[in-house]
């Protein structure tokens, strides 16, 4: 694996990473956006706008018509929050030239197609056209309606709501309904026009062989906009709080989901990551073998945690009626890990089972991308091998200390009915 | 026997072990970790069989029950062991297979050993099924019941199947899980766990040498016990043409399926790879229908077509959120009754056939991938793992057009809708 990195215009940098062992081309652009009540769900809408149709594939259907003859090349946009920023990305992917059946030239194809949707997109009289808007917010608006159907990313979302209260962190990821309702298709072509301009862009590119054509198409691409970045720090700690805050919600329905949101102010980034998988994500993990299986109180019980905001969250399906004995087991298992009283050799495991995601991260060049990107967002460079060595690096002192930091700050509970639920 | 993809020239080595174990290694040195699959023709449709003169019904969710306990052993659980190697493993109960899998970059040939090991050696207690009992509960209540896109697949199953175990949920329901005992475990491990049934592949950064040698020393010479699966009786018509439930949903959610004749082996993957072009091309999202139907407010972006087939059941289906879903049913009869009619169009078929052969070649590009995809073959007793991308350029307009005849019939569909409640 080759990694290099230029810089292609002001704040635009572009890290070509070459690997022969993948037969497609990935390419995802990144551009780094301040999170607000009024421009999020331009920016949700920004990932569908911009990715089906362009000015030149205006008629509906048309651009995926062209995706399907290269081969299934794709291009979707998507939206990754990250502390109190977002992380506006589209990702293009396409078959290696060398495996067309017909030798078309498909990488060309599909760097035009890419640069037309992002710096010609479909647009009449400086706003979106207004049949494609009025469908691609429909859909925004069926999507933020329906954050109720997936109970599991809904009791996240009210959780980050009262932990992040007042932060730009708490913002729905797609925004909310009466913003999304007042946005025009001007204000979308607009905002898109100032991103182009000032938001800091990071274009990260794998790819099977050397492709001049693409820093090329880029490069030109970006050469027609006068750039002038405006930094945007993806790190915002929240800040402490002086007592544990604690919000019920009831809904028709079988399980009860509770999200516990613990925050921390200073702690080693690597200990963290340690002590995340020490709760969740092994076999041997405190929480799946104490409140999984040896207590039984729910199916799932995960752990994540967000350097940006110094937040871990742990997130429980559990049996109605047992939510605070869940509450209580888990919060037991962070004071056993802040007095060392962990197994003996959960650490090593952990250490393992992180150089494992690491290395099956690098065994597609979707997973290269993505922690190429994770560690841009840090403002640390894409570097496997300092990543593991800085792994290795930890104690179980230091995971303890870390553990020690934490204070739950506040409790989502999503309640089902008690009744015991449906059965056939 | 070696077997070569003529399009990406990736290979593999396929033996039969002396114990009847079908293995499969597709060396890949570039990688960083190595995948293992260790499979077996034993899912939730499975329901009813005879063995040793014996037949044995089993309640629903019977195989999801002895994925859970199989990692269970007298010493502990597999679970812990493959953590402490430092192996990222889990198991998948399907409608016709389970399937234990773990990757690993270091410790292989241990966590391979461990694979083999527990899969073979059954362990059950009625304390430890009384302790899983209640986290399977919560599993199908997350999952089943508290899950409008789960919800819907299986109502459009009810709606569809009078009789076929398809219309269960794999994991069963919070009673049936209730009559499983360690009996019934041992039973079926014994009647469909044998080595022959078993399928194992490896892929990545490891040797064909090292699997078989590790093979030849864990896989268990155990007499034949053999069990057949009792047919499953099902009525070529659709049960119910229309069912309904109501959820805490923000719109009406729907599927539309379409039921027709099953078929086996290679033909059930040119039926598959046809339907879902064709439904690509009736319904998929570069079809004028599908933009027609976004443009009128019809459908939203959650609209999806899609091609669920197994060797007893073959369903072709669409589905996603209307507030009227019956006119969607509508009017995408009438979009099969106008294509049936006009015939389907060179072009755009060789076009979503060149999409087909460009998502296949893409897809299997990692050891997991590829474990997975030839697993997939072995146990649809395939004789490839590379056969998607050989069969493609082999179908035809006219086969395309025969399969609209046949399996998209307006007399053969059944509507599920959960509404808001």
């Amino acid at each position: 694996m080759q990694i290099r990195t230029s810089e292609i215009a002001g704040g635009v940098r572009c890290t070509e990473i070459l690997d022969s062992r993948f037969r497609g081309c990935l390419l995802t652009l990144h551009f780094a956006l301040p999170r607000e009540e009024k421009t999020a769900p331009v920016h949700a809408l920004l990932t569908d706008l911009l990715t089906g149709s362009s000015a030149d594939y205006p008629a509906p259907g048309a651009l995926n018509e062209k995706l399907d003859s290269l081969y299934a090349a794709d291009f979707p946009g998507s939206l990754t929050l990250c502390g109190d920023a977002a992380d506006l990305y589209f990702s293009a992917s396409w078959l290696d030239d060398a495996y067309a059946l017909n030798g078309e030239p498909l990488t060309d194809e599909v760097l035009s197609l890419v640069t037309g949707c992002l710096f010609r997109p479909h647009l009449k009289d400086g706003a979106f056209d207004a049949e494609r808007f009025r469908i691609c917010r429909q859909n925004l608006l069926d999507d933020i309606d329906a954050a109720v159907n997936d109970k599991r990313a809904y009791a996240l979302r009210r959780a980050a709501e009262t932990a992040f209260a007042g932060e730009p962190a708490s913002i729905p990821p797609q925004g909310t309904r009466p913003f999304a309702e007042s946005v025009t298709a001007a204000d979308c072509a607009a905002l898109w026009q100032e991103i182009l301009r000032t938001a800091p862009v990071d274009l990260i590119a794998v790819l099977p062989q050397e492709k001049p054509l693409l820093m090329q198409r880029l490069t030109e691409a970006f050469s027609g906009i006068r750039r002038e970045t405006r930094p945007v720090s993806f790190s915002a700690p929240s800040p402490p709080r002086v007592q544990t805050e604690y919000r019920t919600e009831e809904m028709d329905m079988i399980q009860s989901r509770i999200v516990m949101t613990y925050l921390y102010d200073r702690a080693d980034r690597m200990a963290m990551t340690l002590l995340c998988r020490m709760l969740s994500g092994t076999g041997s993990s405190l929480l799946f073998a104490n409140v999984r299986e040896k207590e039984g109180l729910c199916y799932d019980c995960s752990a994540s945690f967000s350097a940006a905001k110094h937040a871990l969250v742990i997130e429980c399906g559990v049996r109605p009626g047992m939510e605070q004995a869940a509450e209580a087991a888990i919060d037991a298992q962070i004071a056993a890990v802040r007095q060392g009283a962990f197994p003996a050799e959960l650490p090593e495991e952990c250490r393992l089972a992180e150089a494992f995601s690491a290395a099956a991260a690098q065994d597609s060049s979707g997973g290269i991308a993505r922690a190429a990107a994770a560690c841009h967002r840090a403002g640390l460079a894409y570097d496997p091998a300092e990543w593991l060595r800085q792994l290795n690096s930890v104690t179980p002192a230091q995971i303890a200390e870390a553990a020690g930091k934490l204070r739950l700050a506040s409790v989502f509970r999503l309640c089902g009915r008690e009744e015991g639920g449906r059965a056939d | 026997m070696i077997i070569t993809d003529p399009v990406t020239g990736d290979s593999c080595l396929l033996v039969t072990h002396e114990s009847g174990m079908r293995i499969c290694v597709a060396e890949q040195p570039g990688f960083h970790t190595a995948s293992a699959q260790l499979g077996v023709r034993f899912g939730s449709v499975h329901r009813r069989f005879s063995a040793d003169g014996q037949t044995v019904t089993l309640p629903a969710g019977t195989a999801h029950f002895l994925e859970h306990k199989l990692y269970e052993n007298a010493d502990g659980d597999a679970v812990t062991q493959f953590a402490r190697l430092g192996a990222s493993d889990n198991a998948y109960t399907a409608f016709d297979r389970t399937v234990y899998y773990f990757s690993a970059q270091q410790h292989f040939a241990e966590a391979l050993t461990l694979l083999l090991d527990f899969v073979q050696n059954p362990y059950f207690t009625e304390r430890s099924l009384e302790k899983e009992r209640p986290i399977i509960a919560q599993e199908i209540c997350e999952y089943s019941l508290d899950s409008p896109d789960d919800r819907i697949f299986f109502l459009l199953m009810e709606g569809l199947f009078h009789r076929h175990p398809v219309r269960c949920d794999v994991a069963g329901t919070l009673d049936s899980i209730g009559q499983i005992t360690p009996e019934l475990l041992y039973q079926c491990h014994r009647a469909f766990y044998q080595p022959s049934d078993l399928v194992l592949c490896c892929a990545g950064s490891v040797t064909a040498g090292e699997v078989l040698e590790i093979a030849g020393r864990a896989v268990k010479r155990r007499p034949p016990v053999k069990a057949v699966p009792e047919p499953i009786p099902e009525p070529e018509t659709v049960r119910v043409p229309e069912l309904r439930e109501q959820m805490t949903v923000s719109k009406p959610q729907f599927a539309a399926g379409f039921k027709s004749p099953p078929v086996t082996g290679e033909a059930l993957l040119r039926q598959t790879l046809l339907g879902e072009l064709v439904l690509d091309y009736i319904a998929g999202q570069s079809s004028p229908f599908c933009q027609r139907l976004l443009s009128e407010g019809l459908i939203n972006d959650t609209f999806s077509v899609s091609a669920f087939t197994g060797e007893s059941w073959f369903v072709l289906m669409a589905e996603g959120e209307s507030d009227t879903p019956e006119r969607v049913r509508d009017e995408l009869l009438r979009e099969i009754t106008l294509v049936a009619r006009e015939g389907i169009d060179p072009e755009r078929f060789a076009a979503l056939k060149r999409a087909a052969y460009g998502d296949a070649v893409l897809s299997v590009n990692s050891p997991a991938a590829s474990a997975e995809a030839m697993t997939d073959a072995l146990i649809r007793r395939l004789p490839s793992p590379y056969l998607v991308t050989a069969l493609l350029p082999s179908l035809t307009v006219r086969e395309a057009e025969t399969l609209i005849a046949e399996r998209l019939r307006p007399d053969r569909v059944c509507l599920a809708v959960i509404e808001p409640g």
